[in-house]
């Protein structure tokens, strides 16, 4: 497998108010693979993720110290527009635009930002989207209609549409399948599987299986330290901290 | 002392509750019905022609409800044009931008003051202070400085609805669901964007409900406007010139009518301000019904 490194995060420390959320991490991410960042309640997983497209400005309370680097630029001093333009998200809840119609959704980067695009333009980018997240044959129908009425494991594909029409090099997931039941569960962790020949992708996990399923690598987070980091199959058949070996026997989460 | 069984107890609350209820409807019409019985000397001697008729003069016994009628939209249509970006801005700064409890409990104090304040204030302020500024610039521009007018109610009307649109306004913005937000701008959106396409066509209804109550504040407002309209009743063909409200008109002209027929006329202008109200809430419920987002 080549290595290619597309997100270095160094030294990275975020703390709220005094309390110190993740404590002085640094790690990469490598390009065109899956990793996965699991760890108890409260880890901090989240808190990192957010962190890479800059989720943390929204709260003024949120400070954040290190660097980040993507494209040799430190992302943390970049304009967090252009880096959330590159660096998509996908949250827990799926949260499809209700004012939009599902063509719109896809396009709501484009809307959202300003962007003119032809109608050909605007169609191909909805089609193309659509289909890569297996969507395009269950709604082609109601294209138009408000994506509301979706299911919650199409709302949360939609959403993924939505981030992919964005030409993101990275494509963040914060738990995608919490919310979601076991078949539209396997059927995100396929289309993970699919997606990450095109984008890099990271993806905040709390379900153990899913983290061994879908990922190349997997980082183990624990009360806010980076315990272990290795390929997945390492983690998962030799951990060396005994912490690892704990929550995978599901000692403690 | 007579004990009385649970049941029965639970019965006697709930018949007081409904009998109120019932009170305040049977109040609303009656409240009609007076208008109506007191109204039918002029509804039967002028017909439907009071609604057209453009002149009035209560000494030929000339009555007609045109002039009032164009004032009070017309006054009410610009108070609202003129509040709107104005109460746009501030509920979408207090229930977006503003995070500071302590600065956010302050504005929102201060519109509910605002809000309180007597309107006959607003009308002292309007002659003080308003009309001999607008009186400055009628003469820079050449035309007859009068002063008050359909303008200067329009200005007090707007500085005094804004408060009300901004009440349910700001909550209204502050419902959007966080997570949509987090969409919008995990998607690279600016503030602005997130205002323009999630945060208002989100809150669309609601902010149309909060300033549809804010007009038929402005179209019912009586003592403000009374005292900067200028009290003429002549339709006007411009915004300076002096107007009166359906309000206005009554509050002006009620003492001194003698004449049954007059004042007959001038309670049937109260029933045609009441069913214009009406109207306006009724397309306002139907409108908030079609926009209304549904919950995902």
């Amino acid at each position: 497998m080549k290595k290619d490194t597309i997100l270095t995060v160094e030294n990275l420390e975020i703390s709220v108010k005094k309390n110190k959320i993740i404590k002085n991490i640094s790690l990469s991410f490598y390009k065109n693979n899956v990793t996965a960042i699991m760890g108890p309640s409260g880890c901090g997983k989240t808190t990192l993720i957010r962190a890479l497209n800059r989720m943390h400005d929204l709260d003024k309370s949120f400070k954040v110290k290190g660097s980040i680097t993507f494209d040799t630029q430190n992302l943390l001093k970049s304009d967090p527009i252009l880096v959330r333009q590159q660096i998509g998200m996908v949250f827990q809840r799926p949260n499809p635009f209700p004012n939009m119609s599902i063509y719109e959704n896809v396009l709501a980067g484009y809307i959202l930002n300003g962007i003119k695009l032809s109608k050909d333009e605007k169609d191909s980018i909805v089609d193309i989207n659509l289909k890569k997240v297996g969507l395009y044959d269950e709604v082609s129908d109601n294209i138009h209609r408000k994506g509301s009425h979706l299911s919650g494991g199409q709302q949360q594909r939609l959403c993924i549409a939505r981030t992919l029409a964005m030409k993101p090099k990275v494509l963040l997931l914060d738990e995608p399948t919490s919310a979601l039941d076991p078949k539209a569960t396997t059927r995100i962790e396929n289309l993970i599987n699919e997606l990450k020949k095109e984008v890099s992708i990271i993806m905040v996990t709390h379900n153990i299986e899913q983290a061994s399923r879908v990922s190349d690598y997997t980082a183990f987070l624990y009360l806010g330290d980076l315990i272990e980091y290795n390929t997945t199959e390492t983690i998962f058949t030799v951990p060396k901290d005994k912490r690892t070996e704990e929550y995978l026997s599901r000692k403690y989460g | 002392m007579i004990k009385i069984p649970i049941a029965k107890k639970n019965k006697l609350f709930i018949n007081i509750l409904k009998l109120t209820g019932y009170v305040a409807i049977a109040i609303l019409v009656l409240f009609l019905i007076t208008l109506i019985f007191n109204s039918f000397l002029s509804i039967k001697t002028l017909s439907l022609q009071f609604l057209f008729n453009t002149n009035w003069q209560p000494n030929t016994k000339n009555f007609g409800a045109a002039p009032f009628i164009i004032g009070t939209l017309l006054t009410s249509v610009l108070a609202l044009m003129i509040s709107i970006p104005f109460s746009l801005s501030i509920s979408i700064y207090i229930g977006y931008f503003l995070k500071n409890k302590k600065r956010k409990n302050t504005l929102e104090t201060l519109m509910d003051l605002l809000a309180g304040i007597p309107s006959v204030i607003y009308g002292f302020w309007g002659l003080m202070v308003l009309v001999p500024v607008i009186i400055k610039i009628q003469a820079w521009l050449g035309i007859i400085p009068y002063g008050v007018g359909i303008l200067a109610a329009s200005l007090i009307l707007a500085l005094m609805i804004i408060p009300y649109s901004v009440t349910l306004g700001k909550d209204i913005i502050n419902l959007v669901p966080n997570d949509l937000v987090e969409a919008a701008i995990g998607l690279g959106a600016t503030p602005y964007e997130v205002i323009k396409h999630i945060a208002i066509p989100y809150s669309l209804s609601g902010l149309f409900a909060g300033h549809l109550m804010a007009f038929g504040r402005a179209i019912s407002e009586t003592m403000a406007v009374t005292m900067v309209i200028g009290n003429r009743n002549f339709i006007p063909t411009s915004i300076m010139d002096p107007a009166n409200t359906l309000a206005s008109v009554i509050a002006n002209e009620f003492g001194e009518a003698s004449d049954p027929l007059y004042v007959s006329s001038l309670i049937e202008l109260g029933l045609i301000l009441l069913v214009i109200t009406t109207i306006i809430n009724i397309i306002g419920k139907l409108i908030v019904k079609a926009y209304t987002i549904e919950p995902r």
